[in-house]
């Protein structure tokens, strides 16, 4: 592959190189023949015109190319220095490159052995081979010319490049997440809220049942802790409500030390009672 | 607290066997206990009951805002332990183990317990 | 009663009582600024700089926080580590240690005193000592008495083995969580003492601070569980218990799940269950007792047996099940390699590659205890005499610190406290019995009544033991020495059996006699004491105090050189480096790089993805063909390597090299092949006699690249490995040395682009040294059917 793009590049070059002479072919000739050395067809070749049918050569036939290069003007022989032949596939794009040694005299022989097939060969179906010859010369504007198709026996379809998937498009990623966790239906979740009531009425009960004495509780000496505990809890619905941690940590260490004093003495006041009630 | 709850499981399946253990259990607990300790001992059914209803709720129908479940489920763990630690201290019969404490500084424990343990249950909630 | 010495007998005891506790505020004061002191020799020595690997990433996080604020810091994704993975920093890392600076960094800044974040970070691990110094008082106090509380807090203030992870500059999670450990057992064994929940509300906010800060919270998870289910078992349940245990646990497993990294682990991870467990046993213990009160004995019987068994049935099928459904996570790879040393390495090599994961050494015990670790087990055995509950917790905590500390060389920081408390209880005791004026009453038989007397009387008048010894009569004097010498030959041993047999059946008296004895005695003990001072400074300063980021040799003529590779290589990065360019190194130098060059990295510290990390070891161990394009791939534009060869420093990739291949073979078996990178006789050489593997390797490649040629044609020497280095080194085609610190510590490679005529790289760099390529015949494409 790198040596074709080398060529192409050189044959552009030497466009810019060359203006008024030209090339042409003088008696272009092919002939295909068996192993054997029959000879199975013999045609010469128009430059105008590809041959009707296509070539065809078969696992150990040998097809031989001859032509002369000569100078359209003078029909001198010409040796360009670049000669080649490629050997392209339409269909799967495949191609080979093949110089041709060419005479000082222009004189050209090229042979095609099927049992031992040039390296320059590309792999092969059973679509035919477009080749087409490619002169380029210092002096003179390069050519080319659509010799003929050739058939060959198929070969085993190329080998995968290495770096072949890099070249194309990569399937899409698509991300499997976590199916959304679902929340109950509602009902079920009010029932449960309102189960949860039960315990309430338990307590209430019990409550009630056992009446529990709070004597002193609205004594000034047990307010103020009272409501400071009550405070609390409010600040921490607030909270859960609005506030951030920062703020909430802050208020709460300023209400912190109120309740603690007002708890001090509260429960001051309690202890003495207890004790000045007397043990119990 | 499932553990409890399974205790108080247990006791009826023998009972069956032998009535008198549960019910000599449940006079002699209304005799000898005082006001203050029952008021924080139905307290204690109301927590234990609440945590079973959320439990429930947690096993059988979804757990899926699990840290709400866990906020409101620790709740009650913690509320229970920390109500059952103030029945302890101000219960009578153990005035000697709590030479330390007494009931005043153990309800100021309690609070301040309460507070913190409400802190984190409300910072978790969500 | 007789006294061996005298003491002033017209002090009354409350001028006693002052005097005793002002000398304990300025003997704690003065332990603490020891404690400070010690650990400044990095400063001293060095510079005011973050030590090693993962203080940089914590060094970085708490800048983030002091600069951006908390919920910033909450919410930081770190595109630049783990690229192009990036990190969600704020879930997974233990926040403690960054919100304790950030807290102090805006007070001091609120009042005023404009200290730089990083001064804060470098001198929070010493500050921290203090407070451990404290609460290791306040603990031992507990166990003991406020003597051995300043002896425990003096011993943890030096101790090599806690210094060793908290000198200025170590700004890591452990530099606080040591104070938290103390002070949570504080709390807890108080807790346990009064039976008040507001100690147990203390221990659990100081746990959740201790979880919010290290992953070794876990340890106090099971320390205390396993605590109180010894109580449990040796029948000493008791209300206190319940009200410590239930409002640690109610409250701390709440809180300890408000840290993010932590989660919903409490509840659903193996490590947590015992806690879990002990918990609900508690309960129905309690419960139990109350039924108990209530019933006849026979009665509570037949309900203990049937609801016990119930019991004990239904939870160990709920714990099956619940393992079994994965709603409990089984124990993770750490913990397995806690019980089997083997294990890690087995089967997960990027623990067992941290050198903090394998076994202790013998001697480093005591290289950081010293005389404490044989003091220890006497600390332990007293425990045992008195066996109050405090007491069953520090036995306990002995014998599973001691277990984890010859696990794994990290864990001697957990062990360290215990030893110093128990060390401390011993070396107490042995000073209370030979400092105590009180000589035992010679019995009747042997010593007339007025003989104590006129002892007594001639101490205090003449005040040494020849005094004593002549004052006695003869009698008298020769019984007196034969238990003199008799007690001052066996020394310390025979002072601990006779305190640990104190109810001999012989009449004779026992106890120490004479000022001789004593003085021998203390004298002795003193210079152990002495000693380990010496001992602490010495490997502190020479062995525990080197930042790890710059080194320190020693010039011929003793003065001091400083090695400074590390910060000149990534100052290099920072300066020269567009910002975005990707550096790879070994994970263990990805903090560093993002800390210091400011530079995306592939691994680091923190090693979460063990396939990245496979990643990069694949790289670092595969030829350039097989590592250029993973490199390309993650679009790493610089490859650091860390090379110790010139100047002997052995902590390098060379050396760490077989853990990168350990590490890759996990992932890629077919690949990477660790027997490859020896020589068939099992070397793991790098002369001439190494493997082509390794010699192929692009960590080789890298390391001595050109390396023979600093030493003009002479014969190149390695000097960490002592081999010599071929004389014709390694080529790389796909990397350009970019650039080698002064000692070749550092050596920076940059990695080279596609070459633009499309030719792979190692041909186009033949083609530029003029090397004629060989001429190969083109392969055929065309293959004929067969």
């Amino acid at each position: 592959m790198a040596v074709g793009i080398f060529s192409w590049f050189l044959i552009s070059l030497a466009v810019v190189g060359a203006h008024a002479a030209t090339l042409t072919l003088q008696s272009p000739r092919f002939t295909i023949s068996a192993s054997d050395a029959s000879q199975l067809r013999s045609e010469p070749l128009s430059l105008a015109q590809k041959p009707s049918t296509a070539l065809s050569l078969g696992p150990s036939d040998v097809l031989k190319l001859t032509f002369q290069v000569v100078d359209k003007e003078g029909g001198k022989g010409v040796q360009p220095h670049q000669t080649f032949l490629r050997f392209y596939d339409e269909v799967t794009g495949e191609e080979g490159i093949q110089p041709v040694k060419v005479t000082p005299g222009g004189k050209a022989k090229f042979e095609l052995n099927m049992a031992r097939p040039p390296t320059s060969l590309p792999p092969t179906t059973t679509n035919p081979l477009k080749v087409s010859l490619y002169l380029g010369s210092f002096v003179h504007s390069p050519v080319q010319y659509e010799l003929f198709d050739l058939v060959v026996p198929p070969s085993q379809p190329p080998a995968q490049h290495t770096e072949e998937a890099s070249f194309h498009l990569r399937p899409e990623i698509h991300h499997t997440f976590r199916p959304e966790q679902k929340l109950p239906p509602k009902i079920i979740s009010a029932f449960f809220a309102a189960l949860l009531a039960a315990p309430w009425v338990v307590l209430l009960g019990l409550w009630s049942h056992i009446r529990p004495q709070v004597p002193h509780l609205f004594s000034p000496a047990i307010l103020p802790f009272v409501a400071t505990l009550a405070a609390f809890e409010a600040l921490l619905v607030w909270y859960w409500v609005a506030l951030r941690l920062g703020q909430v940590l802050l208020y709460a260490s300023i209400l912190a030390i109120p309740t603690a004093l007002a708890g001090k003495r509260a429960l001051t006041a309690v202890g003495d009672r207890r004790l000045g009630k007397s043990s119990k | 607290m499932a553990p409890t709850k399974t205790a108080s499981q247990a006791k009826p399946r023998t009972a069956s066997s032998q009535q008198s253990p549960v019910l000599t259990l449940w006079n002699a607990y209304n005799e000898t206990t005082s006001t203050r300790l029952k008021t924080i001992d139905a307290f204690l059914v109301f927590l234990m009951l609440s945590g079973i209803i959320q439990f429930l709720y947690c096993i059988l129908v979804t757990n899926f805002p699990f840290n709400a479940f866990l906020a409101g489920f620790s709740s009650c763990v913690g509320q229970f332990v920390l109500a059952a630690s103030l029945r302890s201290q101000v219960n009578p019969a153990n005035k000697n183990e709590f030479k330390e404490v007494s009931p005043e500084r153990a309800f100021a424990d309690f609070a301040l317990g309460s507070i913190v343990l409400h802190f984190f249950v409300y910072n978790f909630l969500g | 009663m007789p006294l061996a010495y005298s003491l002033p007998s017209n002090l009354s005891p409350a001028t006693v009582a002052n005097t005793s506790s002002l000398l304990r505020i300025i003997a704690l004061s003065l332990i603490s600024g020891a404690a400070i002191a010690s650990r400044l020799f990095a400063v001293i020595n060095f510079e005011s700089i973050i030590h090693e690997f993962d203080p940089w990433f914590n060094y970085r996080a708490t800048k983030v926080l002091a600069e951006k604020g908390f919920y910033e810091f909450w919410n930081w994704f770190d595109p630049t580590a783990w690229y192009p993975l990036g990190r969600v920093v704020g879930g997974t890392i233990y926040p403690g240690l960054m919100a304790t600076s950030g807290v102090i960094y805006n007070v001091l800044h609120a009042l005023h005193l404009p200290v730089d974040i990083r001064n804060i970070c470098v001198l929070l691990a010493p500050g921290f000592s203090a407070l451990t110094a404290w609460s290791t008082y306040m603990f031992t106090k507990e166990m003991k008495d406020e003597s051995a509380g300043l002896l425990a807090a003096a011993f943890i203030g030096i101790a090599p083995g806690y210094i060793s992870r908290s000198v200025a500059g170590s700004y890591d999670n452990e530099a606080i969580a040591i104070f938290l450990l103390m002070f949570t057992f504080y709390c807890w064994i108080k807790a346990l003492k009064t039976g008040s929940a507001f100690f147990g509300t203390l221990t659990a906010l100081f746990y959740f601070y201790m979880v919010a800060a290290w992953g070794g919270y876990a340890f106090i998870t099971n320390m205390i569980p396993l605590h109180a289910l010894t109580l449990i078992l040796m029948g000493r349940f008791s209300s206190r218990l319940y009200v410590a245990y239930s409002s640690w646990y109610a409250i701390g497993t709440l809180s300890s799940m408000q840290v993010p990294f932590v989660g919903f682990q409490p509840v659903r991870t193996s490590e947590h269950m015992a806690a879990l467990g002990v918990f609900g046993l508690l309960q129905i213990v309690a419960f139990a007792g109350m039924v108990r009160t209530h019933v006849s004995s026979k009665q509570f019987q037949s309900i203990l047996y049937s609801s016990v068994i119930v019991i004990g049935l239904v939870g160990a099928l709920a714990f099956g099940g619940l393992t079994y459904k994965g709603w409990i996570a089984p124990w993770t790879g750490r913990f397995y390699s806690l019980w089997d040393t083997g294990y890690a390495k087995k089967y997960i090599p990027i623990i067992a590659s941290v050198s903090e994961h394998q076994p202790t050494a013998w001697p480093s015990f005591f290289m950081d205890l010293q005389f404490l670790i044989f003091i220890f087990p006497a600390g332990v055995v007293l425990c045992f005499r008195e066996l109050r509950d405090e007491h069953v917790f520090v036995i306990i905590y002995a014998l599973v610190a001691s277990y984890f500390a010859g696990v794994m060389v990290r864990l001697m920081l957990t062990l360290t406290p215990v030893v110093c408390v128990a060390a401390a209880v011993a070396f107490s005791s042995l000073l209370d019995t030979y400092l105590d004026p009180v000589e035992p009453a010679v019995s009747e038989a042997v010593v007339p009544s007025t003989e104590a007397d006129s002892a007594a009387a001639a101490s205090p008048a003449s005040g040494s033991s020849l005094g004593t010894d002549a004052a006695a009569p003869a009698t008298g004097k020769k019984a007196k020495k034969a238990a003199a010498t008799e007690s001052s030959a066996s020394g310390l041993a025979s002072g601990l059996i006779a305190a640990l047999s104190p109810s001999d059946k012989s009449s004779k008296p026992r106890g120490i006699f004479g000022l001789d004895t004593r003085s021998l005695v203390i004298f002795n003990a003193f210079g152990m004491l002495l000693f380990f001072v010496l001992h602490c400074t010495y490997v502190t300063s020479s062995a525990y105090s080197s930042p790890s980021v710059v080194l320190a040799s020693t010039n011929p003529d003793g003065s001091q050189h400083i090695i400074d590779d590390f910060r000149e290589a990534y100052y290099w990065l920072r300066q020269n480096t567009p910002e975005d360019a990707v550096v790879m190194s070994w994970w263990d130098y990805g903090y560093q790089i993002a800390g210091m060059a400011d530079r995306p990295t592939l691994v680091d510290n923190n090693t979460w993805n063990n396939t990245h990390i496979a990643t990069v070891g694949k790289a670092m161990s595969s030829t350039e063909e097989v590592a250029y394009p993973i490199l390309r791939k993650h679009d790493v534009e610089y490859v650091l390597v860390i090379f110790g060869g010139l100047i002997g420093y052995s902590g390098d990739d060379i050396n760490k090299f077989l853990w990168m291949v350990r590490i890759a073979q996990g992932v890629w078996p077919d690949e990477i092949q660790e027997p490859n990178y020896f020589t068939p006789k099992g070397e793991y050489r790098i002369d001439d006699a190494a493997p082509a593997t390794m010699k192929e390797s692009l960590m080789y490649k890298m390391s001595y690249y050109r390396f023979a040629e600093l030493f003009g044609g002479q014969q190149a020497v390695d000097r960490v490995r002592g081999q010599q280095v071929p004389k014709t080194g390694p080529t790389l085609d796909h990397l350009d040395e970019a650039f080698t610190s002064e000692n070749w510590i550092v050596r920076i490679y940059q990695v080279k682009k596609e070459d633009p005529l499309g030719r792979d790289l190692k041909s186009a760099n033949a083609f530029e040294q003029g090397k004629k390529r060989k001429k190969t015949k083109p392969l055929a494409r065309r293959k004929a059917v067969v």
